[in-house]
């Protein structure tokens, strides 16, 4: 397992044509693989006894009612997060097509 | 003599836990709470092949940090019980995950079994899994198994007694967290074993584990030694420091993700994915079931239909109950001689547990629905589609599970709603939930809506109940919102939760529930109830009207009674005390419907009399015409009727009135008056403190004595339908009142538990504020806008 991570910011790496972004600007059904997660302390150990580490395949299964929290896929369940909390979560997305960065919606 | 084996069930939550710990126990299982905390520890005993097996369920973790409750509890039994076993139960559909606290109960090192259940769901999902790989690869045996369909539980116990006989040691496993990590580890270690602190219970690399995790309770012990605890704190922060450098990640992460490596490195090896199933069955329900706008539609709808089941379904046994305990009474009044045991007896004991106990189809009905909703998997999705409104007021999705235990659907309890709340993590959002859960509807507070609602709503009742439902979610929410951004500021914590797939529930599953939590009730209608109703109807009898007051009364009746014999047209028909008596007696049978021509053929114009006073009472006096020379006398026989039972009434009331709740009531009066609660209804609101379901009997037994006449009077419903203070505002008013004001005996010492006096008592007095402004609010604005005016 590596931990090819430069300590410059992820969200601006560009792997060859692949694009890391965090998990909140996922869009419906989209699908990539987690590369880092920067929460710390109790919500680090949270989201990651649920699996979510780096090298996890993850797929944004939906948003509830008020597009807040999203559901994952993640490692043959469905698991929910608050937007904020997948702000934490740096996703290497299998981008198919140009990815749009939705609007920040929610909370500021 | 048998042998004995203790060992211990840990897993996932919805890793079938309870149906496994239910195949293996059956109804021999027995619930307590873990020794000085509030955890509910289940535990059976099973005999197989000369072993007697006590089985201990531990909570359902995802992990063992010190971070819950919970998880604290199940690793303090593991390292200070020592059972012979652990059995992990895990979900072979979601292996990866499952394995991660299995995986921590081998660096813990106690002996371990993994049971791996649903097997069946797995394949279903083209998922399979070499259990002989697995148990080769992981150190650990495996069993695969279904324990709905009962498939496995043999092979797991003969497993059990065979892992038993060898009687392993406890061996941890090594796993390497990398270099860094685990070059840290083997410091700690050696710094522990030199320390005055070591302790042979806990294995020591783990408890370095725990260090570098960060772990509070096991620092905590360490820290007893002060040169320990800084020579530890030291070698923490330098590995900190130098991972976080290195890979921008804690310690702690860098662990959970070398657990998962290694999970990773093993599952690999021994799962089989046939095809690339990316929906499956509970995923599609989800396309509908938390879309964005079907979801909040069908969540509507299908807890509209929770309601409107439950009242259809539960209306013929609740008459049946209502029947029986009628039956009960007429038989006690007739048993019994008049006087105080039958008072204490028919008003106190009877009347008191039969208004509880008259609603357990209702109760029944409501938990059977809620268990429904837990087993089927789709409470999650309420949660889940609920945390951003519940979050705006400051609780967190999970509240909702407290929230609805309560009484967020009609029908929980606040007890173990205030036990829920320990899945909250952070405390201002547990003692903010704490406050609210007293406003939920919870099943005591539904014979009271119950009742009134029949006798002032009984046109509406779903819509009514729903209005209820409704409107204390407003409440509690609102009060929430106010608590949180008062006392109780402070940022909100992760939601970070399983949507566990959809599962039909067994039927056992639901039985075992509602069993656990009607039983509850029923126990507190045994106990508590039973108790206050004797109390509460000492409190309505004594003292007793006084000698001279009573013959006052007396001299009335006399008086009224001869009035009658000597007016004109009764005389000739009616002589004397003794007729009058005898015609007493027969209006009564007629009353009942009996048969009079044999029981008292020998009066024929006693009977006429009656007859037709029987025909025309309820009738307005211009349709009373005269047909026969009977008909008159009925007329005056009718008339003195009412004065007997005026006189009856001003008696009881004064009666009750002089008595200590009397007291009490009249003098709650200046208080109440505005929201026009009369002293009875206040007896009731304080007899309402033990448990609210109180409310109603105490309403039963004011009204009843206070009643003209016990058998006409009826049901309370009735009762209050026929009562000119009483209308459907009031009736409103009350509701409200009943569904803020304060939380029961029980709960209050709950609360406790779960915070410390401060917020308990602090709980009344809010509530109490909080339902009589509102009620207030109803009952003033209702009055100015003219409603229940009757």
């Amino acid at each position: 397992m590596s931990y090819g991570c430069t300590p410059v910011s992820i969200k601006e790496q560009v792997f060859a044509m692949k694009k890391v972004i965090p998990m909140r600007e996922m869009r419906k059904n989209q699908e990539g693989t987690i590369k880092r997660v920067s929460a710390t302390g109790e919500m680090g150990r949270r989201i990651r006894e649920m699996g979510l580490v780096p090298n996890t395949h993850v797929q944004v299964q939906g948003h509830a009612p008020l597009k807040d929290p999203v559901a994952i896929k993640v490692r043959d369940f469905v698991l929910t997060l608050r937007n904020n909390e997948a702000s934490s979560i740096y996703v290497e997305v299998d981008a198919v097509e140009p990815i749009k960065v939705q609007g920040q919606d929610q909370e500021a | 003599m048998n042998k004995k084996i203790t060992i211990a069930l840990s897993g996932n939550p919805n890793a079938g836990k309870t149906t496994v710990f239910n195949a293996i126990t059956g109804a021999r299982q027995h619930i307590a709470n873990y020794p000085g905390v509030t955890v509910e520890k289940k535990y059976g005993v099973v005999h197989h092949r000369d072993y007697d097996i006590e089985v201990v369920d531990l909570p359902g973790t995802y992990s063992l940090t010190a971070y819950s409750l919970e998880e604290i509890v199940a690793r303090n039994f593991i390292v200070n019980e020592r059972p012979g076993l652990v059995v992990d139960i895990v979900d072979a559909s979601n292996l990866d995950r499952n394995l991660y606290l299995a995986v921590q109960l081998k660096e813990l090192g106690v002996p371990l079994l993994v049971a791996l259940n649903m097997t069946d769901v797995a394949e279903s999902r083209g998922i399979t899994i070499d259990a002989d790989a697995l148990s080769e690869q992981f150190g650990v045996p495996v069993v695969p198994m279904v324990a709905r369909s009962n498939r496995g539980i043999r092979e797991l116990l003969d497993k059990i007694v065979e892992v038993a006989q060898e009687s392993p040691e406890w061996r941890m496993a090594s796993i390497s967290y990398g270099m860094d990590i685990d070059r840290a580890l083997d410091d700690i270690s050696s710094i522990i074993e030199k320390s005055s602190v070591f302790d042979p219970k806990y294995p020591t690399r783990w408890r370095a584990l725990k260090c570098l995790e960060g772990d509070s309770q096991i620092i905590g012990l360490l820290q007893r030694d002060p040169e320990l605890g800084k020579a530890i704190e030291s070698r923490c922060e330098a590995i900190y420091k130098h991972t976080m450098n290195t890979m921008e990640e804690e310690p702690e992460g860098v662990i959970a993700d070398h657990r998962y490596g290694y999970i990773t490195a093993i599952t690999k090896q021994v799962v089989k994915r046939k095809i690339e199933s990316r929906l499956n069955v509970s995923d599609k329900m989800d396309k509908v079931l938390t879309n964005r706008i079907m979801g909040p539609v069908v969540m509507v709808g299908i807890l509209y239909g929770l309601y409107a089941f439950t009242f259809w379904a539960s209306e013929a046994p609740i008459t049946w109950f209502e029947t029986f305990f009628d039956v009960l009474k007429a038989g006690v009044t007739s048993a019994l001689p008049e006087g105080m045991l039958q008072s204490l007896i028919v008003s106190g004991v009877i009347d008191g547990v039969g208004g509880v106990l008259g609603f357990v189809p209702l109760i029944v009905l409501m938990f059977f629905c809620i268990a429904l909703m837990e087993d089927s998997g789709y409470m999650a999705r309420v949660a889940y589609m609920l945390d951003r409104v519940l979050r705006w007021f400051g609780l967190h999705g999970n509240s909702v599970m407290a929230l609805v235990i309560s009484g967020g659907i009609s029908g929980g309890c606040a007890v173990p709603g205030v036990m829920a709340t320990r899945v909250l993590k952070d405390p201002k959002e547990r003692i903010t939930t704490l406050l609210v859960i007293p406003f939920m509807n919870c099943g005591a507070k539904l014979p009271v809506y119950a009742m009134l609602i029949a006798a002032f709503f009984a046109r509406d009742r779903a819509r009514m109940m729903f209005l209820l439902t409704l409107l204390s979610w407003g409440f509690a929410l609102l009060a929430a919102k106010f608590i949180r951004s008062t006392i109780l500021r402070g940022p909100k914590t992760p939601f970070v939760m399983e949507l566990p797939p959809y599962r039909a529930p067994t039927l056992k599953g639901l039985l075992i529930h509602t069993w656990e939590r009607t039983w509850e009730y029923i126990k507190k209608a045994g106990t508590i109830i039973l108790a206050f109703s004797v109390v509460l109807w000492a409190l309505m009898t004594f003292p007793v009207l006084s000698e001279d007051k009573k013959a006052a009364f007396e001299q009335d009746r006399i008086r009224a009674r001869q009035a009658f014999l000597a007016s004109p047209r009764v005389t000739g028909v009616i002589e004397g005390e003794a007729q009058l008596t005898a015609l007493d007696r027969i209006y009564h049978t007629l009353e009942q419907k009996e048969d009079i021509q044999r029981v008292e053929s020998d009066k024929t114009d006693l009977v006429r009399v009656a007859q037709a006073a029987h025909r025309m009472k309820g009738m307005e006096p211009q349709e009373k015409e005269v047909r026969n020379p009977y008909e008159p006398v009925a007329v005056r026989y009718l008339e003195l009727r009412d004065r007997m039972d005026r006189i009856q009434g001003r008696a009881q009331q004064a009666a009750l009135k002089g008595t200590i709740a009397g007291r009490m009531g009249q003098w709650l009066e200046i208080i109440t008056g505005p929201l026009g609660f009369e002293y009875r209804t206040n007896i009731a609101l304080v007899g309402g403190f033990a448990a609210k379901e109180v409310v109603v009997s105490t309403l039963g037994t004011a009204y009843s004595l206070g009643a003209s006449d016990v058998e006409e009077a009826g049901s309370i419903s009735k009762r209050l339908q026929q009562d000119p203070n009483w209308n459907p505002l009031q009736a409103f008013t009350l509701i409200v009142f009943t569904m803020l004001y304060v939380p029961c005996i029980a709960t209050v010492i709950c609360i406790r538990r779960e915070s410390s006096w401060r917020w308990a008592l602090f709980s009344i007095g809010f509530n109490l504020m909080v339902a009589y402004g509102v009620s207030l609010l109803i009952r003033q604005g209702g009055l100015i806008l003219g409603l229940g005016v009757s």
